[in-house]
């Protein structure tokens, strides 16, 4: 009861409360965005079949060496265009061709909205000229499955059936196009992306980058692509995630000050409780309990507040990451465990002054 | 001799305090003795810097002495650790104080219960008792006001009332008229009279007002660290 009047209308416990829901959750939000980025990131090719791929200009000779390298299993070229096919009102920001959908599909882990439409697609793109849209793509440009769209690239131009649609986080692709299209309506000539699986991708890999030779290409197996991802994503989160250490330190000296000024301004109250008869171990737990409680509800409003700002984060940004935060409750427990620690470890000096203190110096005088 | 032992509230022997200012150590006490019976209404005079509020203050177990000893009931409490005197405070003694020690986010009734709360007790069992002391030091009206709603006297009335809500054995005042005008002086002084006289409480104050230490039945006087 004492603690509670105390703590009533006590602007440092205020300032406390705040100072640790600002802190604990800056806390969760880097530990919890951080933690997903990196899980995103790394993620990427997760479900797709594709064990390496190359990016670079390449002649159909060039595939045809892949394809006879020993250990090989399947090699699967890619006609792009980036930015230069116009569809309608609409230029898609990258346009592939492939001759094998069915493969494309499984290396690059393609989701088609409906259950039939992969197979439809799959079939449409062998006889017909027909073109699958990305999910995102679709909805953009307000077409719907079945409608005929004309593409143009300044080279050629045809009218396409839009077979199909999906999602996929290993590719940005926003269509794909039969090849043999791409090369008669639009000109393509030299492949421009290659994936491939095989018994040994990293000796794949050696020598597709001999055959590049001082060719520009960017070419790497899924396995470095992870590795090269988690080591860049790790640089950008490395100081993110020390920032979290210099935000708690700084709350704890915050929290620490207040205390200090909090029992400043209560040691002639102190003085009086103890006059009347309040015992030292009687202040100890008094004192603790103010703590406690102001490190309870800052870590409560802070963990609260987080876990609506990470769901509102995601909720936003949902459509364009297409993967949902495994949020760990752990993270969150232990944030607003560290939060009453530091306001429980913060009222030990206090503590310590008011067993020290001088009664009849305080009270004495007003 | 046991009886006369029975009769004392409680006495001082050869109580010796220091104080060290910087690098000087000034003996403020110079082997004080002192004996109030129960019942008594004692009041301890002397100019500024004698020593009389810091008798008092060890008689009253808020401060300790550096030599002699303080008995209640014939048992020393001036060697008591902290836990045992702080249930000397809440059972033994009622302290009233020249600024009155309101805390200043409790009303008068939690206040005046205080000293039971910290000592266990539940307030809904001291109803009756708290209505009374309400009711002797007139502020029945006032129960749940703050300390900041109150007048001087009022919040003196109260600190009476927290002091006298444990039946302590003795009241300890320290110029509970030194914060008033003379009107709300003299009112207090009635008061305090008034539980003497009607209840034998036993009261010993220290006091600058010879008006005050009128009300009582003995004066001691403080010099220069000593009694004379």
């Amino acid at each position: 009861m004492l603690a509670s009047r105390n703590m009533r209308d006590n602007k440092n416990i205020t300032q406390n409360i705040t100072l640790l829901f600002i802190s604990i959750s800056a806390v969760i939000a880097i530990t919890v965005v951080g933690n997903f980025v990196n899980t995103y990131i790394t993620d990427v090719f997760n479900g797709a079949e594709l064990q390496g791929f190359a990016d670079g200009e390449m002649n159909r000779d060039f595939a045809q060496q892949i394809e006879k390298m020993d250990g090989i299993e399947k090699v699967l070229p890619v006609y792009v265009f980036n930015h230069e096919m116009q569809c309608e009102d609409i230029v898609f920001s990258r346009l592939e061709a492939t001759d094998n959908l069915e493969w494309y599909n499984s290396m690059l882990n393609l989701h088609y909205t409906k259950k039939d439409m992969e197979s439809f697609a799959v079939s449409e793109f062998s006889k017909t000229r027909s073109i699958v849209l990305s999910e995102d793509c679709l909805k953009r440009a307000g077409f719907r499955i079945g409608d005929i769209v004309t593409l143009a690239n300044g080279v050629g131009s045809n009218s396409y059936a839009i077979v199909g649609s999906f999602k996929s986080r290993a590719t940005d692709v926003e269509a794909i196009i039969p090849s043999a299209y791409a090369v008669s309506d639009f000109g393509a000539s030299n492949y421009n992306f290659l994936a491939y699986t095989a018994a040994d991708p990293d000796s794949i890999m050696v020598q597709i980058r001999d055959l590049f030779g001082s060719m520009q290409n960017w070419s790497r197996t899924v396995e470095e692509f992870n590795t090269d991802a988690i080591s860049t994503v790790g640089a950008f989160l490395k100081p993110m995630h020390s920032m979290t250490y210099f935000i708690l330190l700084l709350a704890a000296v915050g929290i620490v000050n207040n205390l200090l000024i909090n029992y400043m301004q209560k040691r002639r109250t102190i003085a009086m409780y103890k006059s009347v008869g309040l015992s030292n171990r009687q202040n100890i737990k008094m004192t603790l309990i103010e703590s406690f409680t102001s490190g309870m509800i800052g870590s409560f409003v802070a963990v609260t507040v987080s876990y609506l700002e990470i769901q509102t984060i995601f909720l936003v940004a949902g459509p364009k990451i297409s993967m949902l935060p495994e949020l760990d409750f752990k993270v969150f427990l232990s944030a607003g465990a560290m939060g009453v620690l530091i306001t429980l470890t913060g009222s030990v000096v206090p503590i310590i002054k008011s067993r020290k203190m001088k009664l009849v110096e305080e009270i004495k005088f007003e | 001799m046991k009886s006369i032992t029975g009769n004392i509230a409680i006495e001082g022997k050869n109580i010796v305090k220091d104080f060290e200012l910087g690098n000087t150590m000034t003996r403020v006490l110079k082997d004080v003795s002192i004996k109030v019976l129960k019942g008594e209404f004692v009041s301890i005079m002397g100019q500024s810097g004698s020593g009389k509020s810091t008798l008092l203050y060890i008689l009253g177990g808020l401060d300790t002495p550096t030599r002699g000893t303080v008995s209640m009931n014939g048992i020393d409490i001036s060697k008591f650790n902290d836990e045992k005197m702080s249930k000397i405070r809440r059972q033994k003694i009622g302290f009233v104080f020249q600024f009155y020690n309101l805390i200043p986010n409790l009303n008068v009734e939690e206040n005046i219960m205080l000293p039971l709360l910290l000592d266990g007790k539940k307030a809904r069992d001291y109803r009756k008792q708290l209505d009374e002391i309400l009711e002797v030091v007139g502020l029945t009206d006032r129960r749940k006001h703050t300390p900041r709603e109150l007048s001087g006297g009022q919040q003196q009335r109260v600190a009476i009332a927290r002091a006298l809500i444990g039946n302590p054995e003795i009241l300890f005042a320290d110029e509970p008229t030194g914060n008033l005008d003379s009107a709300t002086g003299s009112e207090i002084m009635d008061l305090l009279r008034a539980i003497n006289r009607d209840s034998g409480q036993t009261i010993l104050m220290v006091t600058h007002s010879l008006e005050a230490a009128k009300s009582s039945n003995r004066v001691i006087t403080v010099k220069d660290g000593m009694i004379v």
